[in-house]
């Protein structure tokens, strides 16, 4: 068990994290604009923890969690990582060769595991490789911890030596966690790592996160579209809304009191899995489309589709702020909205 | 009550024939369509929902082929008619297809064609089954776009599918699928591809062009939840078979097969979860098999907590009927073996 609030320790800062990725037109490739994928992003993950972020497709969750990693070149701030010997380092300036140490200890799981995996490679290359090129293991030692890892998953270690065509899709997430675990990482990027799962597998797979968590101490970056998922695995939940974050929370506060209308609105949407209480009528219809982030409106991104917008939503833009006992938001109005979270059973 | 049911499947099995080995992807499914209502198969990938759907519609590509059953289409004037007694390729399931029975499809940009227009698309559509010029046929289309809540329709006629997002472009298939006032709408996973938001608006939109225009909707889906919102009829695949059919209510209410409660059990709750975070999840034991490596007597059995020892790895189950239109196929409910089980 690991408690969030206690342990304190940050593992890795973000701060002002901008990514934007520029429009070019022309013959000459002019740049005309910018897509502002990731807008000012701040957040810390402390050791130990899973942080969600959550949003709609669009919103910059993913391309966060690939600027942390340095699959793309963020375009400004910095990310400031704390090694097990308590040394900070700003991975945003570093070039690539610089980053590589860090590689070792910052892994990601991909989404696709069918797109992720080399379908060339039998499964003991691609958990073994990692361990080979960073000089951890060699020969017979990287079979041997290859077999332990599969197994730590719950594979059979007899199957390293098949390629990935010969796994159904949850047994070869199940070898993407490998990989990502290969070489003792502290943190783990988790792109929507369930998401192309079905129930029954989605279910193994988190529970197989879990235990691996409360096992090697990581801590993951949760980066998820399913709101009960992300309850149920989360200690933290950013959420995030035209590439800012609009609110921040622990798990049970955003969810029994979220103070953004943006949430309330995410939260209203999911399906119950209960006939009983159809909530047509009572649900919030967001009005719109997510707006653009090559050309988003004025003030508050999310005005425009608001319920609860008022003329100064359309001129100011709402800084996150602490609105009480460590809950951010970026509203206006936080603390005089009364918004509906989730109705306990 | 046959009266009431628009299609009613009778044990149809659709079969691959592939070099490898038959892969039995539907396998004795037996299900009917209520008029005006709406069914929801739901089932794990390779449960073979999707492939039912198509069969209905006859659109099962080789080396697939329905070997037995029957699928019977009853219009509410005429004469009914057994699917697949037609030619999949022949004028009479053309004439159906899109006119009687309309399918929209999970991936909105694949359903579309990239190089025409939403316009010409929709025209092209409603001039092949309404007797209808081409500028009526215009105004039909966008009065239809209206319909299915695209701001400036007529505008829209003239963009490209590119140009729109998921949940525009997931509208534009369900007007053009409700274009020509079809008896069945088939929704093969609408709504998965979406955000939680659209998905939502997507589920309203669906459920008052039901009340509006009255047609059934045979809705497949992965998701619980989605189930719960929208269905009326609920029937659970599992590798080829329906194991579980009945009303909504019931079946979220009181599960029967082993499987639809060890489904119902895996799946995180909104609300549920707070205070009982590390908690582990149920998880169904396994997955599911590969299509070759088909398990013995019930399917499930190797997965299943419930399975009696001896008897269910041996005896293929029946559906017993449970009385309030509730059936399952499970060992644990057949009266024949209740001594054994016991």
């Amino acid at each position: 068990m690991t408690s969030p609030a206690t342990s304190g320790t940050p593992l890795l800062e973000v701060n002002n994290l901008k990514m934007y990725f520029p429009i070019q037109k022309g013959f000459f490739r002019r740049t005309v604009g910018h897509v502002k994928a990731v807008d000012d992003v701040s957040f810390t993950i402390q050791e130990g923890e899973t942080l969600s972020l959550v949003g709609e497709s669009g919103c910059g969750k993913t391309t966060t969690g690939r600027s942390i990693l340095r699959i793309y070149d963020p375009t400004d701030g910095q990310i400031l990582y704390h090694d097990e010997n308590g040394k900070v380092t700003d991975l945003q300036p570093l070039s690539r060769r610089e980053m590589q140490p860090f590689h070792r200890d910052i892994r990601m799981i991909f989404q696709d595991p069918q797109a992720s995996l080399n379908p060339r490679m039998p499964v003991l290359e691609i958990v073994g490789e990692c361990l080979r090129l960073n000089k951890v293991a060699k020969g017979k030692e990287v079979e041997e911890r290859v077999a332990y890892l599969l197994e730590r998953v719950g594979l059979r270690a007899e199957y390293m030596h098949r390629y990935p065509h010969a796994f159904s899709g949850g047994e070869r997430q199940r070898i993407g966690i490998a990989r990502a675990l290969a070489l003792n990482p502290r943190l783990v990027v988790a792109d929507e790592a369930v998401s192309a799962l079905d129930v029954s597998v989605q279910a193994q797979t988190l529970n197989v996160l879990q235990e691996l968590q409360d096992e090697f101490q990581l801590t993951f970056l949760f980066i998820a579209h399913d709101l009960s998922v992300v309850e149920h695995i989360s200690d933290r939940v950013a959420v995030m809304y035209v590439g800012r974050l609009v609110e921040l929370a622990n798990t049970e506060e955003l969810f029994y009191n979220p103070k953004h209308p943006y949430t309330e609105a995410l939260m209203s949407a999911v399906p119950i899995p209960d006939p009983k209480q159809r909530k047509r009528g009572r649900r919030i219809r967001l009005e719109g489309e997510v707006a653009d982030p090559a050309n988003p409106p004025s003030g508050c991104y999310f005005h425009p589709r608001c319920r609860y917008a008022t003329d100064r939503c359309q001129s100011e833009t709402p800084a996150l702020r602490d609105i009480g006992g460590g809950h951010l938001a970026a509203c206006h109005h936080a603390e005089e909205l009364e918004l509906k979270g989730v109705v306990a059973e | 009550m046959p009266a009431d049911n628009l299609i009613e499947v009778k044990n149809l099995k659709t079969h691959f024939f592939t070099d490898e080995g038959v892969v039995k992807a539907v396998d004795g499914v037996t299900l009917e369509i209520p008029r005006g209502k709406t069914l929801c198969v739901v089932g794990e990938s390779g449960s073979g929902k999707s492939i039912t759907s198509r069969s209905i519609l006859r659109l099962v590509d080789t080396p697939g082929k329905i070997v037995e059953g029957q699928i019977l289409y009853h219009p509410s004037s005429g004469e009914s008619v057994d699917l697949t007694s037609l030619d999949p390729r022949g004028k009479d399931i053309r004439a159906l297809r899109g006119r009687d029975i309309a399918l929209i499809f999970q991936e909105p940009m694949t359903a579309l064609s990239p190089v025409h227009t939403v316009g010409n698309q929709l025209v092209e559509m409603i001039r092949l089954h309404l007797p209808l010029s081409k500028e009526e046929a215009k105004e039909r289309a966008v009065e239809m776009l209206g319909k299915v809540g695209i701001p400036k329709p007529a505008e829209r006629l003239q963009t490209y599918p590119f140009e729109l997002s998921g949940g525009m472009r997931q509208r534009v298939c369900i007007a053009m699928a409700l274009s020509c006032e079809p008896k069945l709408l088939i929704a093969d996973e609408p709504t998965t591809a979406l955000d939680v938001t659209t998905q939502a608006n997507i589920l309203d939109l669906m459920y008052d062009l039901q009340e509006e225009m009255g047609m059934s909707i045979l809705f497949i889906t992965h998701d619980l939840g989605v189930v719960a919102e929208i269905a009326d009829e609920v029937a659970v695949m599992y590798l080829g078979k329906v194991v579980e059919r009945g009303d909504v209510e019931s079946i979220f209410e009181d599960p029967k097969h082993p499987y639809t409660q060890a489904l119902l059990r895996s799946i995180p709750k909104l609300g549920s979860g707070i205070g009982r975070k590390r908690e582990k999840l149920e998880s169904v034991r396994g997955m599911v098999p590969h299509p070759f490596d088909r398990p013995s007597g019930c399917t499930f059995h190797p997965r299943c907590d419930q399975a009696i020892r001896g008897l269910c790895e041996r005896v293929v189950p029946e559906t017993v009927l449970l009385g309030n239109g509730r059936e399952v196929s499970c060992l644990l409910y057949d009266p024949e073996h209740k001594e054994e089980a016991a």
